[in-house]
């Protein structure tokens, strides 16, 4: 494959790119105790809650960004991002009530919020800049006893249950950012599935920035109880803008015995624009406890967006016989960078964890995967399987590979293998006489390379993260 | 069908091909004999457009087209079709998935509908006979973990299904067992047509028991220096290549 | 962390006569950047595995004549037939007891100085690199010219004993010229109670040089030891590493491998064998920064008792240093409930026409394989040391000399023996 076929720039928009023209309630930038209080007034919570807020507030304080992540960019001023912005027109989940310019909004990103022309068997939950605007199929989840509602909603309703669980995984304090979403989150996702009870249908939240100079800082909890399952699908978007926008999330979920979360994530945020101007800042924590004995936890992440991404979910497998699985897909092309990759905390006995990571690097694309295996004393018997492979398109992207291995047990077994290298001039040639162009042999050649990832994916997001792939890829290659 | 003039090739400035002269009519099977390492699958390479192989002089007329001005792709979808000595494997890939983008590409170009999921695996399952392959092959990924046998057979299959004017068979024979053998040489005469040409590149005779060529050439130093029917690969088979280096050094 | 102790030694160190002040201004430098950046903490990316504060707050003191041998050693037990040997005790040097082959040019750190312009390698300046050069005492520096091939290896033995806490300070400059080569031995013996050395490697291998590096470390296992190996490579050169480490309490090798001209090429092997409360830690970055450059690293540890262990192996490829391949490899063996390891294999690859990979393994020994030995009639213990033994041939299948190979296959096999039995 040429270098001057290469270089040619990428063709296709973001199609996402568009921004929603309505009122917006909004606060002034900046952040402060005021803040704090105002959103937490404006959110009717509890004072236990506003106190939570304003300790991890003041530890963030005295926190420093971290430094070590393999990433690039200008110094976020926290004090021009706005921390809170909802639609003026409230909604309180019925649809009826949503404007219809969000509701539009969501038909465009193909997420249809009214439940006729809904996917079937999946419920969504929209959160729309700093709030949730509509939680579909409510009903018939509760028939199940799963609750399924936005945070706020979750405060008012299940205040035990959040209190128990909020922080119990990510504690406030745990890293600079997130501490500051501990802070300030506005709203995002909670999950309560009951003992035995296997969740009838996908749970989703589609998250979406619209207000320039804001951030989002939604938290989603979810927990499953005993012998519980759930399948939990996360999607993201935002308007193309020139400034970078700061999207600091906190994503807890606690397995008790028995339980199985599956997690998908296809993040698409913005990515900036080819020169590099613009983006969202993806600055994520994910960490999933699995308390119980026998209780999964999987996360399958694809990452086409955003112009930095910073995320490891991440599992701590506490129980006996817990299982973790970490599988991600993440591209990177024209300036976007990305450090990500995942953590396995192995503590109990027999606990299982595989990890398979594909990276692919085009344009002036940086990405790092960094992991870290940490097997206990006490995790007897722990086993891990790591694969971590990189490809790279072009002569100007970069791929790196750190994963940290920690093994304080003998019984355990671990095993890591990695592998970085660019797309075999054999394999194009071979294609090509079969008649394919080297376009589209590279997006073949990729989606080979990911299949692995994919098939993890539920049905309807594996097509999705396919198609996305080649979008994002587009142009890559000549 | 085919026509190379004087074609000489070089790879990495050492010249490989030093003149070649053939001609190819629609429905003829030619087959190139030739010891290790006189060009044979240098000019198999150089014909679908293998960048590696710089084309110093001569000119190739494919159907009244300069191949030598094509991409690799525009030549295969102009109906040129080689099966690779040593085909590559494409971890991932599903093999399914593979030759429907290739057929697709090729019906595309040729103006005609792309073929859809169902209708493309009754026509594989069909094709799928002729190579005496199971069905649960075309769900593996492309060569990948294959025995010589199989991928051989993955090239001719890709072949019937992708219906090329000329087809190159490069050492398709080497590696194969008797049955294997039989399998790849049936397939091939099947799809034997007036109008479809094959250019066999071996250096064994023994695959020209299952098959009936029109013409034999022998490849040597870089050229096409002796060509004849049926009878020559006998002789080549009984007495070996040194008799053909003599009879050169007289002439020469 | 204060350098309180060290500053006390450095001043004594400017008064000793017997070295060469033209040195000074190189060591005051070195100090007073040294006094800048401080001692490594385990704050710093990469000395988050290994903990070096019996150092950095440590009270060693510089070699005195009175901690040279007051007789010549005895070196017999350190025999190694067909090599010519240069001993070092306690950081002075035994001319009686050494030797040089012809075509080797040995100089004195002052001789190598001249030669070199006065400019004085300190290499990516870490604080131990910084250490050695304020501190050098002892070492050779070996110059092989142009053209020649020295057949017979060349061995330094560095021997520390006695009781007082001292500090030394090698300094060993291997320069391969032009299409020559050389196989050097370094080995670290002796029973120190108390002993902390921070020995520098400087080795240049010009185009087409070849050097087979060969290091054993088995000092008592009361010693600190720092390696600093900083090798640079031009077009065609290669290098072969290959190190045993069992000795010492605290160890640590950094290996720094800058590939610099076209098929350079570099093949660095490691096998530690630690027990009771060892800490060994091996980290080694590898820089393609030339097109067409080739590197392994292998690394085996096999880790006894409390001991703990650290790999850290770095390949980097630098922006259009195209058609690399580079291979990491990091297998581990704990033999004991409380034994640690650390494994981090890294790659950070800045161009795209590459072919890298790494792997690493953590595991105990494998039961399956146990069992099938003892179905076969082999008892346990045999068994378990047959697998502990094949794990490391390995490492020590890859020694490039017959004779050498031969002899630390026996010695190792025994110490294998004593700590499984």
């Amino acid at each position: 494959m040429s270098n001057e076929l290469i270089k040619k720039s990428i063709a296709e928009d973001y199609k996402y790119g568009f921004e929603t023209d309505i009122e917006q309630d909004t606060f002034p930038p900046g952040l402060d105790e005021n803040i704090i209080q105002k959103l937490s007034n404006i959110k009717n919570e509890p004072e236990w809650l506003l106190n939570w807020r304003l300790k991890a507030y003041h530890h963030w304080l005295k926190m420093t960004e971290p430094a070590w992540a393999n990433v690039k960019f200008n110094p976020i001023d926290y004090q021009s991002i706005s921390y809170y912005s909802a639609p003026k027109i409230k909604s309180a989940g019925s649809l009826d009530e949503i404007d219809p310019e969000i509701l539009e909004t969501y038909t465009k990103l193909g997420i249809p919020l009214d439940e006729q022309k809904m996917l079937e068997g999946v419920a969504v939950d929209a959160v729309f800049d700093s709030v949730s605007v509509a939680t579909t199929f409510k009903d018939s989840l509760k028939k199940a006893g799963v609750i399924f509602c936005s945070f706020s909603e979750a405060v008012k309703e299940h205040p035990e249950l959040v209190k128990k669980y909020l922080g119990s995984v990510v504690p406030s304090t745990d890293n600079y950012y997130a501490a500051l979403n501990s802070a300030v989150f506005s709203d995002g996702s909670f999950v309560y599935i009951p003992k035995g009870v296997r969740c009838p249908m996908e749970l989703s939240t589609y998250f979406r920035i619209n207000a320039a100079n804001t951030g989002q800082f939604e938290r989603t909890l979810i927990v499953a109880d005993e012998s519980s399952h759930v399948s939990y699908l996360e999607g993201c978007t935002a308007p193309m803008r020139d400034e970078n926008q700061l999207h600091a999330a906190v994503v807890e979920l606690v397995a008790l015995d028995n339980a199985e979360i599956k997690y998908s994530t296809v993040q698409n945020w913005y990515p900036g624009d080819k020169n590099g101007i613009g983006g969202i800042y993806n600055f994520v924590t994910k960490r999933g406890a699995c308390r119980g004995n026998k209780s999964k936890i999987s996360w399958t992440q694809v990452e086409t967006g955003s112009s930095i991404t910073w995320k490891y979910p991440s599992c701590i497998l506490q129980g006996d016989d817990a299982v973790g699985e970490f599988y991600s897909v993440a591209l990177t092309n024209n300036f976007q960078q990305a450090d990500t990759g995942t953590k396995m905390i192995h503590i109990g006995k027999n606990t299982k964890s595989t990890i398979i990571s594909k990276g692919i690097s085009a344009g002036k694309g940086q990405q790092t995967y960094r992991g870290e295996v940490k097997i206990m004393k006490s995790a007897e018997n722990a086993r891990n399987y790591s694969q971590c492979d990189s490809i790279l398109i072009g002569d100007e992207c970069g791929a790196h590979t750190f994963p940290y291995i920690d093994v304080r047990n003998p019984s355990a077994q671990m095993e890591h293998e990695a592998t970085t290298s660019n797309i075999g001039e054999d394999q194009l040639f071979y294609c090509n006489q079969r008649g394919i162009s080297t376009e589209d042999a590279v997006s073949l050649i990729v989606n080979g390379f990911c299949k692995e990832v994919f098939k993890e994916l539920p049905m309807e997001f594996a097509v999705e993260a396919q198609k996305l792939m080649e979008v994002s890829l587009e142009g890559a290659v000549g | 069908m085919i026509t190379i003039k004087n074609l000489k090739v070089s790879v990495e400035d050492k010249e490989i091909l030093k003149g070649v002269n053939l001609d190819v009519k629609p429905g003829e099977l030619h087959v190139i004999m030739g010891r290790n390492g006189t060009g044979k699958s240098t000019l198999a390479n150089v014909l679908v457009g293998k960048e590696k192989y710089k084309v110093t002089n001569g000119t190739v007329c494919f159907n009244g087209e300069n191949l030598l001005d094509m991409s690799p792709e525009d030549r295969a979808c102009a109906g040129l079709f080689l099966s690779f000595q040593y085909p590559v494997a494409i971890p991932g890939v599903n093999n399914m998935y593979f030759l429907k983008a290739a057929v697709n590409a090729v019906r595309k170009s040729r103006g005609e509908e792309e073929i859809d999921a169902v209708d493309f695996l009754s026509m594989i399952r069909e094709k799928l006979k002729m190579v005496a392959l199971d069905e649960s092959f075309i769900h593996r990924p492309v060569n990948d973990g294959f025995s010589g046998g199989e991928k051989k057979r993955n090239e001719i299959l890709q072949m019937i299904a992708l219906e090329p004017k000329l087809s190159i068979l490069d050492e398709t024979d080497s590696g194969l067992d008797i049955d294997a053998l039989k399998i790849v040489a049936q397939g091939v005469n099947d799809f034997r047509s007036p109008e479809r040409s094959f250019i066999l590149i071996t250096h064994y005779q023994r695959i020209l028991n299952y098959m009936q060529p029109d013409y034999v050439h022998v490849l040597m130093n870089g050229k096409l220096v002796k060509s004849g029917t049926m009878e020559l690969a006998k002789d080549l088979e009984e007495k070996g290549y040194s008799w053909i280096e003599k009879e050169m050094a007289e002439v020469g | 962390m204060s350098l309180s102790n060290y500053k006390v030694e450095f001043k004594k160190m400017l008064n000793r006569d017997y070295f060469s002040k033209s040195l000074h201004p190189f060591r005051k430098e070195a100090f007073s950047q040294l006094e800048k950046t401080g001692f490594p903490t385990r704050k710093w990316e990469e000395w988050r595995f290994t903990n070096i504060s019996t150092i950095s707050g440590g009270e060693y003191k510089i070699s005195e004549i009175a901690d040279a041998p007051q007789n010549p050693p005895n070196i017999d037990p350190y025999k190694m037939n067909g090599v010519e040997s240069i001993v070092i005790y306690n950081g002075h040097f035994q001319k009686e007891l050494s030797s040089v082959p012809d075509g080797v040019s040995l100089l004195s750190g002052l001789d190598y100085l001249e030669r070199k312009n006065g400019k004085f390698d300190t290499a990516n300046n870490s604080p131990f690199d910084l250490l050695n050069t304020a501190f050098a005492d002892c070492g050779m520096c070996i110059v092989i010219e142009k053209d020649t091939q020295i057949e017979l290896p060349i061995r330094i033995l560095f021997i520390s004993n006695g009781d007082r806490s001292i500090m030394v300070n090698p300094r060993v400059n291997i320069d391969v010229e032009e299409s020559s080569s050389l196989t050097f031995i370094e080995q670290h013996v002796g029973d120190a109670v108390s002993f902390f050395q921070n020995e520098s490697v400087f080795i240049s291998l010009e185009n087409s040089a070849q050097l087979n590096h060969i290091r054993i470390q088995s000092n008592s296992d009361f010693t600190q030891n720092m390696a600093n190996i900083n090798v640079n490579q031009d077009a065609e050169s290669q290098y072969n590493f290959w190190q045993l480490v069992e000795g010492s309490k605290l160890s640590r090798s950094n290996i720094c491998v800058q590939l610099n001209g076209k098929n350079a090429q570099c093949d660095l092997n490691s096998l530690v064998l630690s027990k009771k409360n060892q800490h060994i830690d091996n980290y080694i970055i590898v820089n393609h920064n030339s097109p067409q450059t080739h590197s392994s690293q292998f690394v085996k540890s096999i880790l006894f008792d409390n001991s703990t262990g650290v790999f850290n192996g770095r390949t980097v490829v630098k922006e259009n240093a195209q058609k690399i391949t580079a291979h990491q490899t990091n297998k581990n063996l704990l033999l004991s409930k409380k034994a640690n390891m650390n494994s981090n294999p890294q790659l950070e690859i800045y161009a795209d026409d590459v072919k890298c990979s790494h792997g690493s393994t953590t595991g105990q020994i494998d039961e399956d394989a146990l069992f099938y030995l003892q179905s076969r009639g082999i008892n346990k213990m045999d068994a378990m040391e047959l697998m502990v033994t094949g794990f490391a041939n390995e490492v020590l299948d890859k020694i490039r000399h017959q004779e050498i190979k031969k002899v630390l296959h026996k010695e190792f096999t025994a110490k294998l023996n004593r700590l499984m039995s």
